[in-house]
């Protein structure tokens, strides 16, 4: 059991919006959105799990309540077989960290790289006033940064650069597990794919846990051991990411990965799916995609799908909401 | 031979930062013909959008085209009036930017903003317009035109309001349809069918279509042929099936192999050294040679222009064995 | 570029001469600015007095001068106190928000909706008048701009992932307001402290034009106006420079303060 780092149990984050007084004292539920909408979700120690989705579809709240940016609404999280509570403890807090997506807003513009680090080193006694330097030397040096990079600011340096900065900020809590969200998609594709690779990199060298926030399916193809396709805030396919990729179960993930320009030369596009993403609602009843599903049934429209085995698949970690496959 | 619908010729922009001047384009030359889909790819910085904006005149204060001709239809723009030049522009290109809800006007109704160059430019009565605008939305594939007519851009969703924007761009019938990362702002459900939508309309109006993206796949997908631009100039030219299979010029090869590919990951992404070079500098010899895995003494001194090798244009000095040298470097 | 480097060290340029003249004015004048001279009173500028006397015979220039230390030592502390009080309720409101933000923010709407010359009346006949009352006026006025400033920017600034990456390292709130928000929201405060400068300067001048402000014979830009302006078609310079002084000191301010926007947000 306890090469599960963290394990997400009907995780939900609902968004209520503002109510008047009126509307209070008549009693009137106020306006929510269940971005986030009971997710199971287990880590394993050492493999990178690649979270997909449309947008709108609750992967970054998901990240967000897993880092603690945002308090769960209901569910159970724990890490290590650790309950986390509604406020963390400076360890619990420690051992998520996050790569955020905008390399630009990411870092303290005020802040010079060197100082940035040794706030938290020192903060968190991981290194002494003596050795604080040189700890972050390391650091810049594992995110292939140079060490002259200590007394920059965040302005000084590109885009890629910036990201890798703000990698070595979140290793230099020596974190459990890493939240990736959309950590490459600002970059230009080379640069994307030097971050990329670096985060393999880190992986296979300290046996980094990670979760990979992105719409780009296809990077998250190339960094993931698992992956989880979710939509309307729920999860409804994970699975081995060759497994997966090669035999799609939920009709969802069939259409995502079907809308996937490819690189394959002579490639040529096919047909488009139809429909479009529907609003978030307060409440759901029966499957959430079945207004888009093309093989929906009648009993799709009175049923809660559950995230279970697939049938007849030889993986059992390879799992799907969806009524037709079970 | 007919003249190509579009026709740009060496064409030059220099931009005014507070760094210096910016040679942002440093001379290219395209034609669009009928009913062909050209793709304009390459990373931030290397000109691709100021290459669609100065063609169609729309460069900020700070921008601007210092040589360079451009043939509409085999008629020269340099010398006509300012006037004379948007009109002509505006009738025979459409355009489809990425950002569609910057792109339409938030406080006139959809039906009003299709129908507007209809009715003004092109003098139709306002039934007739009208008329058109229900045609056009329908094409778009907007389901109920007729009461969609009456909404405001802000009521549609994303991939809604990125059909309306491609509606407005046909409006005036135009020939060709310039697309500056029309699709990047969309999920990938909406992109298929935005791309469906432009593929569809070419095969059945023979539209022209020049496509810009920093998206490969994309390219793949719906062009025929790739222009790969590198700090404002194309260092390669061919068509999309040549080029993907077939790079000819390092950069082209090093940025197919750095993105990822869906059907076939690899072990591990190719990945460029460097940065991109400040085009305030001047450049001497081939601007990508810092970068390059196969660059000599003869890259850094002096830049290669496009020329034929295979069934492809190219800029390199090694178009044909740079391959080898990078063989031959990881050895 | 250059231009505007220009006009922010000639603000600055303009703004130090002032303030060096003020500081060393025992040295630069050896009149009184309060020494009456009964028998040249309202003398035309002379090899003597280089802006003539007033109706008491006082030396002009040398009133401008002790005027300068009097105005712009009230105007910039009038301006400090609001800027360290309002920057401090901003910034806990905008990180807050809940209860606290909207308390505060009733408290500035009641505030901003309160009529400035009426409370800075007010408070001279409670406190009397002189430099306290006009300090104590501005401060309890000026602070709401500063708190709306600041609170605006920390709400935008929370949000920005460096700041969420501050909390998730676990560092304590007091810290991540230090470090994290104030320095990249409080260049804003800064540029508009500027201009409030001139405002309260403008506002001592006012009080003091009025009779209300720092009681005479003491020098001052505004009392000085009010005093010379029954001479204003004889001797025309002795109401009319003080106002020329208030405008340099404004002139220079807004540079500096144009200047400042262009660095600070760098």
């Amino acid at each position: 059991m306890s090469d599960i780092v963290l394990s997400a149990h009907e995780l939900s984050k609902h968004f209520v919006g503002r109510q008047s007084l009126l509307a209070k004292v008549r009693g009137q539920d106020p306006f929510t959105v269940p971005a986030v909408d009971g997710v199971d979700l287990d880590i394993k120690a050492g493999e990178t799990i690649g979270l997909v989705g449309e947008s709108g579809c609750g992967k970054s709240t998901l990240g967000r309540t897993l880092v603690g940016l945002y308090p769960q609404t209901s569910g159970e999280l724990s890490i290590f077989d650790r309950q986390i509570g509604k406020e963390r403890s400076l360890e619990e807090r420690r051992a998520v960290q996050m790569i955020f997506q905008d390399p630009f807003a990411s870092l303290n513009p005020r802040m010079t790289v060197g100082n940035m680090l040794k706030e938290i080193l020192l903060f968190h006694k991981l290194a002494t006033k003596e050795d604080v330097e040189d700890k972050s030397k390391e650091l810049l040096t594992l995110v292939g940064l140079p060490t002259s990079a200590l007394k920059s600011h965040p302005r000084q340096f590109s885009g890629g650069q910036r990201q890798r900065i703000g990698i070595a900020r979140a290793l230099a809590l020596q974190p459990k597990i890493l939240i990736a969200d959309e950590a490459v998609s600002a970059l230009d594709v080379s640069v994307q794919a030097s971050i990329v690779n670096l985060l393999l990199d880190l992986k296979r060298d300290l046996g980094l846990t990670m979760l990979f926030i992105s719409h780009n399916i296809a990077v998250v193809r190339q960094i993931s051991d698992r992956i989880a396709v979710m939509y309307l805030g729920r999860i409804v396919e994970t699975g081995p990411t060759e497994e997966v990729f090669a035999n799609p179960q939920h009709p969802y993930t069939k259409l995502l990965l079907n809308s996937v320009p490819k690189m394959t030369p002579g490639s040529k596009l096919g047909e488009a799916p139809s429909g479009e993403l529907p609003k978030m609602q307060a409440k759901f009843v029966g499957c959430r995609f079945r207004g888009r599903c093309p093989v929906a049934v009648d009993a799709c429209a009175t049923t809660d799908p559950k995230l279970l085995p697939v049938k007849g698949s030889n993986n059992p970690d390879h799992m799907t909401a969806c009524l037709l496959v079970q | 031979m007919t003249s190509p619908l579009l026709s740009v010729r060496d064409l030059h922009v220099e931009i005014e930062t507070n760094r210096g001047l910016l040679k942002a384009i440093r001379g290219i030359s395209m034609d669009v013909n009928a009913g062909e889909s050209i793709g304009i790819v390459g990373e931030s910085g290397s000109g691709k959008s100021i290459t669609l904006k100065a063609i169609l005149g729309l460069l900020p204060p700070n921008a601007r085209v210092t040589k360079g001709e451009i043939f509409v239809e085999g008629r020269s723009l340099n010398g006509m009036s300012d006037k004379e030049r948007r009109a002509i522009l505006a009738e025979k290109i459409g355009i489809v930017f990425q950002d569609a809800i910057a792109a339409l006007n938030p406080v006139l109704t959809v039906g009003t903003q299709i129908s507007e160059i209809p009715h003004r430019r092109l003098g139709w009565s306002k039934a007739k317009s009208h008329e058109r605008a229900i045609e056009l939305m329908t094409l778009v594939g907007i389901p109920e035109a007729e009461k969609r007519l009456k909404v405001y851009p802000h009521q549609l969703s994303g991939g809604l309001r990125q059909r309306v924007a491609i509606a407005i761009a046909l409006s005036g019938n135009p020939k060709i349809i310039f697309c500056d990362e029309p699709t990047t702002a969309l999920d990938v459900t909406i992109q298929a069918q935005v791309l469906r939508l432009l593929e569809d309309l070419r095969a059945k109006e023979n539209t022209g279509i020049v496509f810009v993206t920093h998206d490969l796949a994309v390219v793949n997908e719906i062009c025929e042929k790739v222009n790969v631009m590198y700090a404002g100039r194309f260092v390669e030219r061919g068509t999309v099936e040549q080029t993907f299979q077939d790079p000819t010029h390092p950069y082209a090869y090093s940025l197919l192999k750095s993105a990822p590919d869906m059907e076939h990951p690899v072990e591990r992404l190719f990945s460029i050294q460097g940065e991109a070079p400040d085009l305030t500098k001047p450049t001497i010899g081939c601007p990508f040679a810092p970068r390059c895995f196969a660059a000599s003494e003869e890259c850094l001194a002096t830049e290669p222009e496009l020329r034929h090798v295979h069934e492809s244009e190219t800029a390199c000095h090694h178009a044909t064995n740079f391959l080898s040298q990078l063989n031959a470097g990881q050895a | 570029m250059k231009a505007k480097n220009f006009s922010f060290y000639f603000g600055i340029g303009l703004l130090s001469f002032i303030v060096l003249v003020a500081a060393f004015a025992p040295w630069l004048t050896h009149y009184d600015p309060i020494g009456q001279d009964l028998l040249h009173t309202l003398a035309s500028p002379n090899s003597h007095h280089w802006l003539g006397t007033d109706n008491l015979g006082r030396d002009v220039l040398t009133r401008i001068i002790y005027g300068a230390r009097i105005d712009l030592s009230i105007g910039v502390l009038a301006v400090l106190f609001p800027f360290i009080l309002g920057t401090t309720l901003g910034l806990i409101s905008g990180w807050r928000g809940g209860w606290f933000d909207a308390i505060l923010m009733r408290i500035v709407d009641t505030t901003i909706a309160f009529p400035f010359y009426v409370l800075a009346i007010a408070l001279v006949f409670v406190v009397g008048a002189g430099p306290k009352s006009i300090i104590i006026a501005i401060s309890l006025v000026g602070w709401v701009a500063y708190c709306r400033i600041i609170r605006a920017a920390v709400l935008v600034a929370k949000e920005l992932d460096y700041v969420h990456a501050a909390k998730l390292s676990g560092l304590p709130t007091g810290r991540i307001l230090r470090r994290h928000i104030l320095p990249n929201v409080i260049s804003q405060a800064i540029v508009f402290s500027m201009s409030d400068i001139v405002l309260s300067i403008l506002a001592i001048v006012s009080l003091g034009y009025l009779g209300l402000g720092v009681p005479i014979p003491t020098a001052e830009w505004g009392s000085m106006i009010q005093e010379g302006q029954a001479y204003i078609l004889q001797q025309w310079w002795i109401p009319t420079i003080p106002g020329i002084m208030v405008v340099i000191v404004g002139f220079s301010l807004s540079l500096i303060g144009d200047g400042l926007v262009k660095r600070l947000n760098k």
